[in-house]
């Protein structure tokens, strides 16, 4: 059988940002539950183990939530279950996300110890006053502090999460932010133009009207001269929104956008596997009480069909921007050719100049990427 | 079983929309035992739910009580129910002209308004005896001494005859119906004359076919009798004969002074023109009873369904719904914009929205509307002369030598702080002042001579909200005038978008172009070039907005969790797309085109 990511969602949270719609709950209210959680982790792992039987791991990846807010004994206790259940390959990736104020050195030493061997660091701005519009519970000291004990436990690979498009901000503040955290030379960045959901706080206070977010323009000028900045320091953009020294890209990501298996553990997580989608429940009680009985935690489940499953090769592997899809991988997957399949559309996106083929591979050209749902639209 | 003649009385109820007509015919039918109280449902006439819904009586119904009077007499008394709008006043003097009275029904709170004056002159001219009612008496805010006083300053309605009802209530129901009785005349007995029958509705039913409301004046009609529809001269022969109770029930025969439906294998109500008298095949009548005249349209729009593979489905839902409703008419329209439609002619605007929503909720067919037009007569230099109900059928401005419009009496009656208000609409919406009377000290009438189209446009949504809901319309065609218009066009992305072309008058088309372009550039989403809106008079740009191209459009995160989906939002937005329409590279969302309908 194929090797699979391994994603663990911990989701919980000091509170929720004001941005925020993933699956996260405040610790303070949950934390009873927390030890609950784990072995529900450990259930899951179990069950999937009895189903799949041993599957090999090629990378595993603790997200959230805000993983680092638990104590790093949970993490091990997920870690050394996980060898227990999988076959973890040597070498392998193995990341964590950190919010700033929740990392220690000790901490650190703890995750390295482990066998951690990716920090993914959620720094979001540099701006205090928007730290505070965010309700995020850090300050950029916190942030140069984390990343000082990061490299002192030895960390060689850190990524940093920004998010750009906030209140009130202007291009050159973004320039600023940028050219600020290109200081603490990180291996990786992933940078989100701010998208606002109905379910945030953010989402209601700007439809209300108290708060007034840059344009799809102003959005699309800082998205520019992020490219030329990041490029400059030594990162490449290797996805819409990646961007790494050669070799640092995030091994883990870049499952989801190559189209190989997943198993996602704990609330609300995704998997794919085997032509099935499948995601947990959402609600915390719900997840512990079902694997107390050892049922599946499923909340709903996919089959894709060949067709989805072929247009999902294709928009997931168009946000690798160097990569792309590879024309004779999805010849080999799907048993047709994807000029077959696709002629028409890509004979007119390629004459809008929206995507191109380069050396068997398909790709977005570089004004595509600003629009590149209008070219994935095309796929579906 | 032999009715005298004097124990039948035929009458209808006139009111002004909202003035409780349904309500009080319920009353009626319970009071008279018509129906159970189990059968009854609120508003038994207004069968269909639109009709209950809006609260208006669109389709006529004709209803037979029978009612023991004060006397002891065993009366029959045929209620003939009246649609009350602007839109169906030749049916409602169809009605009239079936009854020999009529209940005038005023709003005890509200008094006289514009229909109530509409309709009661129409009964007039039929020369109706007229029963005033004050209805709503129940209402903390109704003044009927204040209410009779306007009928008789306005109408010269002797207060003594008023009756004071509530039809909610049920107060007054049996004043109301003694009424009837003694003041109303029984109807002239004319039963040895050859056979005349006016026919004042009509309902299609799928077994039977056409089946004609009349009224017979002369004569009798019976079973197996040849009729002539004396308009077109078509001959049936009668199968059944009946009277609503309000339930259909088939008797043996129908006489001079009695009113009920026949049915005759007709199989299309075209045959049964609300109007028309009915005779004789052999031996009939020399001539029909006066005042027919074929409905004939005055509002056009194109109908399109949203999606073109409907278009025979619109087709079929059009066919059905004349055959109950001879006065709507439809031909093949095919635009650039929108693909293959229909472009249909309707009494009035109610009438359009009646059909539009018939089509929508009953066939479940998705439509877009353009805006609706009346007919212009158009002279060309050549000397021919040419009606268009379709902006696009307009010749090249240099053809044209002169256009004209039709123009009507508007009638608008109001409380008198809102005069200036009304006043500067109406000038506004090209109006000319004809005269302006006081109905008491704090009601006015004002009479103005305005387009049709601007009625149609949207002055009566504004006379509402200029007036806070207090002004009521009423409006007779009174002729063609020729007045400077023009053809209006859109062009998006430098091409003409016909389903946006329309005519207005010269002077405001600076003004609509400017807001037909801002309001397309609200609606039309970003693309990824450019887009140029411009209102065009010929070659004559008049306004030009911008649509930026667009910039962004990108998942900025996709990972695990999200990829499903993500990818049922990009099916969510081809879904969308796939319903808007293409105009050379650009696509124009539905919304769009309703646009130009709801511009101020």
């Amino acid at each position: 059988m194929e090797d699979v990511g391994l994603y663990v969602h911990i989701p919980f949270c000091t509170s929720k940002c004001n941005y925020c719609d993933f699956v996260s709950f405040p610790y303070a209210m949950v934390k009873h539950q927390s030890t609950e959680y784990f072995q529900a982790l450990k259930t899951e792992m179990e069950l999937i183990r009895e189903n799949f039987g041993a599957l090999a791991v090629n990378t595993v990846y603790f997200g959230g939530g805000t993983p680092s807010l638990v104590s790093e004994s949970f993490i091990d206790y997920v870690l050394s279950y996980i060898r227990r259940y999988f076959y973890v390959k040597e070498g392998i990736e193995i990341s964590i996300e950190a919010n700033p104020e929740t990392v220690t050195l000790n901490k650190f030493k703890a995750y390295a110890d482990m066998g951690i061997n990716r920090v993914s660091l959620g720094v979001q701005t540099d701006s205090e006053d928007c730290l505070i519009e965010m309700s995020r519970h850090h300050s950029w000291n916190d942030v140069i502090y984390a990343v000082e004990c990061a490299r002192e436990a030895g960390f060689t690979n850190l990524g940093v999460d920004l998010i750009y498009g906030l209140p009130g901000q202007y291009l050159e503040q973004w320039e600023n932010t940028l050219h600020k955290v290109l200081e603490q030379k990180p291996e990786h960045m992933s940078l989100y133009g701010l998208k606002l959901s109905q379910e945030t706080a953010w989402g209601r206070l700007a439809q209300a009207g108290p708060l007034t977010f840059p344009d799809e323009d102003q959005q699309a000028d800082m998205y520019l001269a992020t490219q030329e900045i990041v490029r400059s320091a030594g990162l490449e953009q290797y996805e819409i929104s990646n961007y790494a020294k050669p070799g640092f890209e995030s091994r883990h990501n870049l499952i989801y956008w190559r189209g190989q298996h997943y198993l996602g553990i704990g609330v609300s997580a995704a998997s794919y596997y085997n032509k099935y989608r499948w995601s947990n429940y959402r609600l915390l009680p719900q997840y512990i009480a079902g694997l107390k009985n050892r049922s599946w935690p499923r909340e709903e489940m996919l089959t894709l069909s060949k067709r989805e499953e072929m247009a999902e090769t294709i928009i997931m592997g168009l946000r690798l921007i160097k990569e792309g899809v590879s024309i004779s991988a999805f010849e080999e997957r799907f048993g047709v050719s994807m000029h077959q399949i696709y002629e028409k559309e890509i004979v007119s996106l390629a004459e809008a100049g929206l995507i191109e083929e380069k050396d068997g591979h398909l790709l977005l050209t570089k004004q595509a990427r600003l629009l590149a749902n209008e070219v994935f639209r095309e796929f579906i | 079983m032999e009715i005298n003649k004097n124990l039948i009385r035929n009458f209808s109820i006139i009111a002004h929309i909202d003035h409780g007509k349904s309500t009080l015919a319920d009353r009626l039918l319970e009071f008279t035992g018509a129906l159970s109280d189990r059968e009854m449902s609120e508003q038994v006439l207004d069968s269909m739910d639109l009709e209950r819904e809006r609260g208006i009586t669109i389709k006529l119904q004709a209803v037979r009580l029978m009612h023991q009077a004060m006397d002891g007499q065993e009366y029959q008394l045929n209620l003939i129910d009246t649609p009350g709008h602007v839109d169906f006043s030749y049916e409602v003097s169809r009605s009239l002209a079936a009854c020999e009275g009529a209940l005038l029904i005023v709003d005890a709170a509200q008094g006289i308004e514009a229909q109530t004056l509409a309709n009661i002159y129409l009964a007039m001219e039929q020369d109706l005896e007229i029963i005033p009612v004050i209805n709503k008496i129940d209402l903390p805010s109704a003044d009927p001494e204040g209410v009779k006083k306007e009928l008789e300053d306005v109408l010269g309605i002797d207060p003594q005859e008023v009756v004071l009802v509530s039809a909610k209530t049920g107060q007054g129901t049996q004043e109301i119906l003694e009424a009837i009785i003694k003041r109303i005349p029984p109807p002239v007995d004319n039963a040895d004359r050859p056979l005349r029958a006016l026919i004042f509705d009509s309902l299609y039913d799928s077994y039977r076919g056409a089946i004609p409301y009349i009224r017979v004046v002369d004569g009798s009609i019976k079973k197996g009798d040849q009729i002539k529809m004396m308009s077109s001269g078509k001959t049936f022969e009668v199968n059944e004969v009946g009277i609503f109770t309000p339930a259909p029930k088939v008797i043996d025969q129908l006489k001079a002074g009695e009113v009920g439906f026949i049915s005759a294998s007709i199989k299309n109500v075209k045959d049964t023109r609300v109007g028309d008298t009915i005779t004789t095949a052999k031996d009939g009548a020399d001539g029909p009873l006066p005042g027919y005249r074929k409905a004939t349209p005055m509002v056009y729009c194109g109908l399109f369904p949203v999606d073109n593979a409907n278009y025979e489905d619109l087709r079929d839902a059009l066919e059905r719904l004349q055959l109950n409703d001879a006065s709507l008419i439809y031909e093949p329209e095919n635009s650039v914009a929108l693909g293959f439609g229909f472009r249909c002619g309707f009494l009035g605007l109610l009438h359009m929205e009646i059909i539009q929503e018939r089509l929508e909720r009953e066939y479940k067919i998705d439509l877009i509307t353009t805006a609706p037009n009346v007919i212009y007569q158009v002279k060309t230099i050549d000397g021919a002369e040419i009606n268009i109900d379709n902006p696009n059928n307009m010749p090249p401005v240099g053809e044209v030598e002169s256009i004209a419009e039709p123009f009507v009496k508007a009638t608008v009656m109001m409380p008198s702080n809102y005069v200036g208000a009304v006043m500067e609409l109406s000038q506004e919406k090209r109006g000319a002042y004809e005269s302006m009377e006081y109905l008491s000290e704090l009601r006015v009438m004002l009479t103005y001579s305005l387009p049709l189209s601007e009625i149609i446009f949207d002055f009566f949504d504004q006379l509402k909200s200029k007036t806070k809901g207090y002004a009521s319309l009423d409006y007779e065609l009174s002729g063609y005038r020729v007045t400077d218009l023009v053809k209006l066009d859109i062009l998006i992305g430098g091409e003409i978008v016909d389903a946006l072309s329309c005519i207005v008058h010269r002077d405001k088309a600076y003004y609509q172009g400017r807001n037909f372009t801002n309001k397309l550039k609200e609606l039309i989403p970003r693309q990824m070039f450019e887009i140029p809106i411009q209102a065009a008079i010929g070659n004559k740009v008049i306004a030009r907005v911008n649509i930026k191209a667009l910039r962004k459009n990108v998942l900025d995160k996709c990972y695990g969790g999200d990829i499903s989906r993500k990818r049922k939002l990009l099916e969510k937005q081809k879904e969308g797309k796939k319903r808007m329409k293409q105009v050379g590279k650009v696509e124009i969302p539905q919304e769009a085109f309703m646009a130009v309908l709801s511009i101020d």
